[in-house]
C-alpha cells in the first residue's frame, strides 16, 4: 500500500528544507504545491531511506526484466511465425519493458517459472511490484468532490488502506474553498480481505458522510476504459 | 495517470448530469422445449424454467450497476413467442392462465416487464395463432407485467391484412377493458420484427436464438443533447459534418458502456446465458432533457414536426448508427431512435402545441426506428381506421426493409387535445386527431399485400 503524502506530512517530515520521497509514497498535488511554496526540495529515492541497498538492486532488476523480455520475445517469435506484431517489434529498451503490457506479462510469467527461484524473496517481491501496476485490470476510480478542509486525503486513503486497496495515483484540484480529487486505487488487495466492490464503495461513501459536505463516486476503471480507449 | 482528468470528468458528467443510463438489460429465454397439450404442465414448466433462468438477473444487474456507477433502469425478460409455445391450447381461459403465470414469475424475480406474449403471422395465421390473438385483450387485462407483440408483415412475405384487421379489433377491445386504454401500451404490432430486440413492449426471443441471452438497450438522448449544446456554447455549431461527428462520438461511448454492462451481466449469470447484442436506439424518457424532440429542436428546427424534422432525425439516427457500429460488433435489435410520443417530454409538448401530427410522425418513422409509438387517438376511432394506420406504417417497413411498428392507444371517451397521465416511464398521452375519411373498403379486402420487388434479392 502506497502512503499518500499531504502538506502536513511534508511539513513534519522535511529536514533542512529537504523531503525524501520514496517509491512507497504518493504525493498529492497539494503537497507538491506546498513544497514548492515553502522552498522545500523533494528528493526522490528509489526505496525507503533505511533500505539503502535497494536502489542498486532496483536498477539491476530493471536490467534483468529487460533481458528476460528480450529473451522471451525472441523465443516466442521463433516458436511461432504468427507472433503478434507489437511483441516482435518491441525494442530492447527499458522504455519498452516499463510501458508495454504484453512484454511485462511475459516477463512476469517468465519470472515465476524460472528466474525467480534463484532470487531471494525480497528481490522477487520487488520485481513483481515493478511489473504489476500497469498490467492489472482491476482498479477503481474514486472521485471526491466537496468543501475543502484538512485531513480529507488522509481519511479517504485510510479507508482505502483498511479495505486492502492500494493507491496507484492521485490527482487533485483546489478551487477557492472546494476541491476535486481523483484517486486510482488498485483493488487486488480487496479479494485477499474478502471484500466485495460494493462494500468498498459503501465504506468510502460512509466516510464521505462522516466528513460531511463531500460527495464520493467509486467506479471500476473498466467503464472508463471501454468508453475512452479503443 | 492512465486516464486524463477530462475523460474521467466526462464520464461522470454523462452519468450524473446527462441521464446516461442503460435503459434495459433484457434476458431472452428460449421455451421451445415446453410441453404441449396440458395447460397445467405448461404453466409448471414456464414457472420453473423462467424462475430458474432469471432469479439472479436483478441481483447481477445491481452488482454491475454498483461496480460501474451506471444506472440500469430496467431489468426485463423476453420469451420465445408464446403462440408457438401455446399452439396446443384451446380456450381463452387457458391463454389467460399462462399469462398469469408469466406475470407471477416476473413479479417473483423482480423484473418490471416480461415480453414475448407474441405471435408471428406475417404470412398467415394458424388456427392457434388466431385463438392466441383473440386472447390478447383478456390476457393483458388480467396481468400487469406481460407485454405482447404480433408480427404482421415482412419485406419477404408482405403484409397479412387479415391479421391486421384482427389486431385492430384486438387493440380496440383491449383499450375498452383497461383504464384509459393503458393496456395498449403493452401491445405492439410489427413489420420485420427484430428477434433480439431488448426493448419492451416488442421484445421476444426469436426462434433463431440460443437458450438464453442478455440483450442490452442503451439510452442517451440527454448525452447527445448536452454535446450539441456544448458545441453551440463553443461556437462550433455551424457545419453539419461536425454535428454528425459529435453525435457519432457520443454514440460510440454510449454503446461501449452498453456492451460492457451486457457482457458483465451475462458473465455473472453464467452458463447457458451468453451475451447477445447492444441495441443502439436512443430511447427517450419523460425526464426533462432526455428527449429526441429536444435534440431535433436543438438542431435548429423551431418545433418538432416542422419542415426539416425528418431530415434532422435522419441525420441523427445515421450518426448514432455509425458511432455505435464502430463501437461494437454486436449491434442488433432495433438500433435507431425511438419517438414514443407520450414517453418523450418534448414530443408531448409538440403534440400539445399541435406542431406534430400522426401523418408527420409516420413520415419520421421512415428514417428512424421504430414506428408510431405510444400515440393516443380518440376511443371512437373506427376499427378500420386503426387497421389503416397500422397498414400504412407496416408498408413503410416492408418497402424500406426496416422494422416498423404501431403502438396505438384508442383512449375511450376522449377527444383530440385531451391529456392523460399514465405515470412512470409511460408518460403523458396527448390525444391526437385522426383523419375522418374512411379506409374501410380497402382494409376489409382479404388476403395479403404481396411482398415488394425489393424482396426478390437472391
Amino acid at each position: 500500500m502506497k502512503k499518500a503524502v499531504t502538506e502536513k506530512d511534508i511539513e513534519t517530515g522535511q529536514k533542512d528544507g529537504m523531503f525524501l520521497v520514496s517509491r512507497e509514497m504518493l504525493l498529492t498535488p497539494g503537497a507538491r504545491e506546498f513544497a514548492s511554496r515553502k522552498g522545500i526540495t523533494l528528493k526522490y529515492v528509489a526505496e525507503e531511506p533505511p533500505k539503502a541497498a535497494a536502489p542498486l538492486k532496483s536498477e539491476a532488476l530493471e536490467k534483468l526484466i529487460e533481458d528476460i523480455v528480450v529473451q522471451e520475445v525472441a523465443r516466442r517469435s521463433a516458436a511461432s511465425a504468427g507472433a503478434p506484431a507489437p511483441s516482435s517489434a518491441a525494442p530492447a529498451t527499458t522504455a519498452a519493458a516499463s510501458e508495454q503490457a504484453p512484454p511485462r506479462i511475459k516477463a512476469e510469467a517468465a519470472m515465476d517459472q524460472s528466474v525467480c527461484s534463484s532470487l531471494d524473496a525480497q528481490c522477487r517481491e520487488t520485481i513483481l511490484n515493478l511489473s504489476r501496476p500497469d498490467s492489472t485490470g482491476n482498479r477503481a476510480i474514486v472521485t471526491v468532490v466537496g468543501h475543502n478542509r484538512p485531513g480529507i486525503v488522509a481519511r479517504i486513503s485510510a479507508v482505502v488502506a483498511e479495505c486492502g486497496g492500494d493507491l496507484a495515483d492521485i490527482s487533485q484540484v483546489i478551487l477557492a474553498d472546494y476541491f476535486s480529487m481523483i484517486f486510482i486505487v488498485n483493488l487486488d488487495g480487496l479479494e485477499r480481505n474478502n471484500l466485495s466492490f460494493r462494500i468498498f464503495k459503501e465504506r468510502l461513501q460512509d466516510e464521505a458522510l462522516r466528513i460531511g459536505q463531500t460527495q464520493i463516486l467509486v467506479m471500476h476503471e473498466n467503464i472508463f476504459k471501454s468508453m475512452h480507449k479503443v | 495517470m492512465l486516464f486524463s482528468m477530462n475523460e474521467i470528468h466526462e464520464t461522470i458528467r454523462m452519468i450524473e448530469a446527462e441521464h446516461l443510463d442503460i435503459r434495459t438489460v433484457t434476458l431472452g429465454v428460449s421455451l421451445l422445449d415446453a410441453p404441449h397439450g396440458s395447460v397445467d404442465a405448461l404453466c409448471k414448466f414456464l414457472y420453473e424454467r423462467l424462475y430458474g433462468r432469471a432469479h439472479r438477473l436483478v441481483e447481477c444487474a445491481a452488482q454491475v450497476e454498483d461496480r460501474y456507477g451506471i444506472p440500469i433502469v430496467n431489468k426485463r425478460i423476453s420469451l420465445t413467442p408464446m403462440s408457438l409455445v401455446c399452439e396446443g391450447l384451446k380456450t381463452t381461459d387457458e391463454y389467460v392462465a399462462v399469462a398469469r403465470v408469466l406475470d407471477q414469475v416476473a413479479q417473483d424475480v423482480g423484473v418490471d416487464y416480461i415480453a414475448g406474449f407474441s405471435a408471428l403471422v406475417h404470412k398467415g395465421a394458424t388456427t392457434g395463432d388466431l385463438r392466441f390473438m383473440r386472447s390478447i385483450p383478456k390476457a393483458l387485462a388480467a396481468t400487469k407485467r406481460v407485454c405482447s407483440s404480433v408480427n404482421l408483415g415482412s419485406t419477404r412475405s408482405g403484409i397479412n391484412m387479415d391479421s391486421v384487421l384482427v389486431m385492430a379489433e384486438t387493440i380496440k377491445e383491449l383499450a375498452e377493458i383497461t383504464p384509459h386504454g393503458a393496456g395498449c401500451a403493452r401491445l405492439v404490432v410489427f413489420c420485420n420484427a427484430a428477434e433480439d430486440n431488448p426493448f419492451i413492449a416488442g421484445a421476444f426471443h426469436g426462434v433463431g436464438e440460443p437458450d438464453a441471452v442478455i440483450n442490452v438497450g442503451v439510452s442517451g438522448p440527454g448525452v447527445v443533447l448536452a454535446a450539441l449544446r456544448r458545441m453551440k456554447r463553443e461556437g462550433k455549431f455551424s457545419d453539419l459534418a461536425q454535428v454528425a461527428e459529435t453525435i457519432k462520438k457520443m454514440a460510440f461511448k454510449i454503446t461501449r458502456a452498453g456492451e460492457l454492462v451486457g457482457r458483465e451481466v451475462a458473465g455473472m449469470l453464467g452458463d447457458p446465458v451468453s451475451f447477445g447484442i447492444v441495441d443502439l436506439s436512443l430511447a427517450p424518457t419523460p425526464a426533462i432533457g432526455d428527449s429526441i424532440s429536444d435534440i431535433i429542436e436543438e438542431m435548429g428546427v423551431e418545433a418538432t414536426g416542422a419542415p426539416g424534422t425528418t431530415a434532422a432525425l435522419a441525420m441523427l439516427v445515421d450518426a448514432v448508427k455509425k458511432g455505435g457500429t464502430m463501437a461494437s460488433t454486436s449491434v442488433g435489435g432495433l438500433s435507431g431512435a425511438f419517438i414514443p410520443v407520450s414517453e418523450d417530454a418534448g414530443m408531448v409538448a409538440a403534440a400539445l402545441r399541435g406542431s406534430i401530427c400522426l401523418e408527420k410522425l409516420e413520415a419520421m418513422t421512415a428514417v428512424c426506428s421504430v414506428g408510431l409509438d405510444m400515440v393516443a387517438v380518440p376511443g371512437d376511432t373506427p376499427v378500420e381506421t386503426i387497421a389503416g394506420i397500422i397498414a400504412d406504417e407496416l408498408a413503410i417497413g416492408m418497402v424500406n426493409n426496416k422494422t416498423t411498428a404501431v403502438r396505438i392507444l384508442p383512449v375511450p371517451d376522449s377527444k383530440p387535445g385531451d391529456v392523460i397521465d399514465l405515470g412512470g416511464l409511460l408518460g403523458q398521452l396527448v390525444i391526437m386527431p385522426v383523419s375522418q375519411y374512411s379506409c374501410a373498403g380497402f382494409v376489409r379486402l382479404t388476403g395479403r399485400i404481396p411482398p415488394p420487388i425489393t424482396s426478390v434479392k437472391n
